[in-house]
């Protein structure tokens, strides 16, 4: 009886498996053991002392330091635009504080409104001057070269500058 | 995923870990992906450059990770691609083939500053520098790594058979160039 179980077939057949192509990879997984044990076991790279110290840092800051960083519009541009849109815009606010009858546009001088502005005399909103202005060109005497945009760029928060704008 | 992973994974994706929970990943995973890098663009400096672009990346897209894969193979993946995407537009930028580039940097690692290997070691690094793209990536991650095949499968999205017979490939040209 016990030699019957035994003599069953299923149980000589093997339950272990193997992946798929195994066989026909052995050989060459045998090969390539046997020529890289004589390869060199280090690369030869080496990094800067203490690199893996500050580079954690570096990467805190380029990322979860920098969200939610608000920066403070630079005065570039806003000189830039300024003396172009605040001529036009001004004269909104002195029409609507002088008398109609003796004060006109034509007889109101750019630069008084520019000495008013210099002054402090009126305050101007550069967002409000480029809304009303939005299709003032730039004066082309107002060259920047690309050093000067570099060193602008290298000292804002550009993520900044889109939240405040967002936020206004 | 393991255990591990999955716990690290909710920490990451909850605002109010999330700033903990990176700092534990940049440090846990920094080297390993810095010299996958590394064997990849040769240089430290532009490895470095990588290493960090990549954990940018990973930051900026952990929250939409569905934990598909290990999250070691998802990050791992991210610095490959980042690191094929620098090769790529440095050899752009350059006008040469990505192979000319890789095995110029090769050429010239006798006076890197950050290559410390015996002439053998260089041998071997100019070896694997004239490899195609794909070879060196699994050469790299086979030898250097000891990385599962299962693993560069995930990575790679390539089958293990096609990577064994890459590996193999790889090792044959390898021997030949050193025993030139």
């Amino acid at each position: 009886m016990k030699n019957g179980i035994l003599n069953n077939r299923n149980l000589k057949e093997s339950v272990f498996k193997t992946p798929e192509d195994y066989f026909e990879s052995v050989e060459a997984s045998v090969f390539d053991k046997l020529v890289t044990e004589k390869f060199p076991e280090k690369d030869g790279f080496t990094t800067p002392q203490s690199y893996f110290d500050t580079v954690e840092q570096s990467i805190f800051e380029k990322t979860v330091s920098k969200k939610g960083k608000v920066i403070r519009l630079n005065s570039f541009f806003v000189k830039r635009f300024l003396p172009v849109a605040a001529a036009a815009s001004l004269l909104i606010l002195v029409l609507l504080n002088y008398n109609r009858k003796q004060l006109t546009f034509e007889t109101l001088a750019t630069s008084d409104i520019e000495n008013w502005i210099d002054q402090g005399l009126v305050e101007v909103d550069p967002y409000q001057l480029a809304e009303v202005y939005s299709d003032v060109d730039l004066n082309p005497d107002y060259q920047t070269n690309d050093d000067e945009i570099i060193e602008y760029l290298d000292g804002t928060d550009i993520e900044g500058l889109i939240i405040e704008t967002q936020q206004q | 995923m393991p255990a591990t992973e999955i716990k690290l994974l909710e920490e990451l994706q909850n605002k109010s870990t999330q700033e903990q929970a990176f700092r534990k990943l940049i440090r846990e995973y920094k080297e390993r992906l810095y010299w996958h890098i590394r064997k990849m663009v040769i240089s430290h400096d532009d490895a470095d450059d990588v290493l960090q672009n990549t954990f940018i990346k990973i930051y900026r897209n952990i929250s939409s990770f569905k934990g598909e894969s290990k999250l070691y193979s998802w990050m791992y993946r991210i610095a490959t691609n980042e690191a094929i995407t620098f090769i790529n537009k440095r050899a752009k930028e350059s006008q040469v083939d990505v192979s000319e580039l890789i095995a110029s940097r090769a050429e010239n690692l006798k006076a890197d500053t950050y290559f410390d290997g015996d002439d053998i070691q260089l041998k071997l690094q100019k070896a694997i520098a004239i490899l195609p793209q794909k070879q060196q990536l699994v050469f790299n991650m086979k030898y250097f790594d000891e990385m599962k095949y299962q693993d560069m499968a995930e990575i790679l999205d390539t089958s293990v058979g096609a990577l064994k017979a890459s590996y193999h490939h790889a090792v044959k040209k390898i021997e030949k160039f050193l025993t030139e």
